[in-house]
């Protein structure tokens, strides 16, 4: 085995100083470390130069592609990128590096939509044999009063209003119109 | 039309990570722009034949070729590895260093001194640790793109940050970060 830069750490713990070192370490694993670095210089140390490294890498950021690529003539003819996306491209973005949230937000409207047409469903009751009878009970009571009051209230209009308010003096007026001519 | 977008989709959201890929490996502006210009060519001819989920792996994994065989081509005489650009450490944020003038210069030597170590890698660890530390790629993508193990990938890495390591060693002794 090739000796390591510290011979007194072994290959496991230096493959979890470097894990640590580049945030890829699990709890337990940052904990023995931190806790082997606690006693141990060289580990400490080693953990330090790691992270050191490890800070700058992780300040790169990839390299930004030059637009003159675009303007070569082998890939002239290709369509250009935008440099403001559009509604297509954007929805594309937006499913492929949000694949969760946008399979959330449509199962989301599909759960609200069938959620929807479920309860909003005409409510189909069922009654008893007893109800129904009761029901037509009532019914029958309710148009028998509704008779009674048409049947009182058309003996009302005939013998009270028609036969006195309107016909009654209609007939004087009419006498008085005879009498008068009569006299003339 | 839809096609036209999905082009134009592919090549707005992966254009810095072939560019990148391409820069590390090759090692030089100018093949890492035409691998660059023939990896989006052959997105367009193919666009049809992958599935936007899986364009990731299909489009890194083509870079990748493309710039093995670029790699394999460069056996001429004319070694244009040394030509290392001026722009290649423009993209490191200097803002780490603030307005200190010493702290940016110091920086500045350290991220050519990195860079350059990551470019000293083996082609094999250095794609690997590209991909993962400059791309963002997860394991199970690195491993569909290099065709290997993730295991595979997980110890390539760790080896790559080892050999990363053990390059900046003789220069770590002397800088404060």
């Amino acid at each position: 085995m090739k000796p390591t830069k510290s011979s007194d750490i072994s290959n496991k713990m230096i493959e979890k100083i470097i894990s640590v070192a580049y945030n890829d370490a699990n709890v337990f694993e940052r904990a023995v470390v931190y806790l082997a670095s606690l006693n141990n210089n060289r580990i400490k140390s080693e953990l330090e130069s790691y992270r050191r490294t490890a800070r700058l890498v992780h300040t790169f950021s990839e390299e930004v592609c030059p637009d003159k690529i675009f303007a070569n003539s082998k890939i002239n003819n290709l369509p250009k990128p935008e440099i403001r996306g559009s509604f297509i491209t954007d929805l594309f973005s937006l499913v492929l590096n949000k694949p969760i949230a946008s399979a959330f937000a449509s199962l989301t409207v599909v759960l609200l939509i069938i959620a929807t047409v479920i309860f909003n469903r005409p409510v189909e009751r069922r009654f008893t044999d007893h109800e129904i009878q009761l029901a037509d009970k009532q019914t029958k009571y309710a148009l028998q009063l509704i008779g009674n009051i048409m049947n009182e209230t058309q003996q009302t209009l005939k013998n009270e209003i028609l036969t006195d308010r309107i016909a009654k003096p209609i007939h004087e007026g009419i006498e008085i119109v005879n009498t008068l001519l009569k006299e003339k | 039309m839809l096609k036209q977008e999905r082009y134009r989709f592919l090549i707005q959201q992966y254009k810095n990570k072939i560019y990148s890929y391409s820069r590390y490996m090759l090692k030089n502006k100018m093949d890492a722009d035409d691998v660059t210009q023939e990896v989006m060519i052959r997105i367009w001819e193919n666009i049809d034949k992958f599935n936007l989920l899986a364009a990731k792996t299909w489009i890194m994994k083509t870079t990748n070729n493309l710039c093995i065989d670029y790699l394999r081509r460069r056996t001429v005489v004319f070694n244009r590895e040394h030509e290392i650009d001026d722009e290649f450490e423009d993209t490191f944020s200097i803002n780490a260093a603030g307005d200190n003038p010493y702290l940016t210069t110091h920086m500045n030597m350290m991220v050519s001194k990195v860079k350059e170590a990551i470019e000293r890698l083996p082609e094999n660890l250095k794609s690997i640790f590209v991909l993962f530390e400059i791309n963002g790629m997860k394991y199970r993508e690195i491993s569909k793109t290099l065709d290997l193990p993730i295991n595979t990938v997980k110890v390539y890495l760790l080896r790559a940050r080892k050999k990363l390591q053990e390059e900046l060693k003789d220069y770590e002794a002397h800088e404060v970060i």
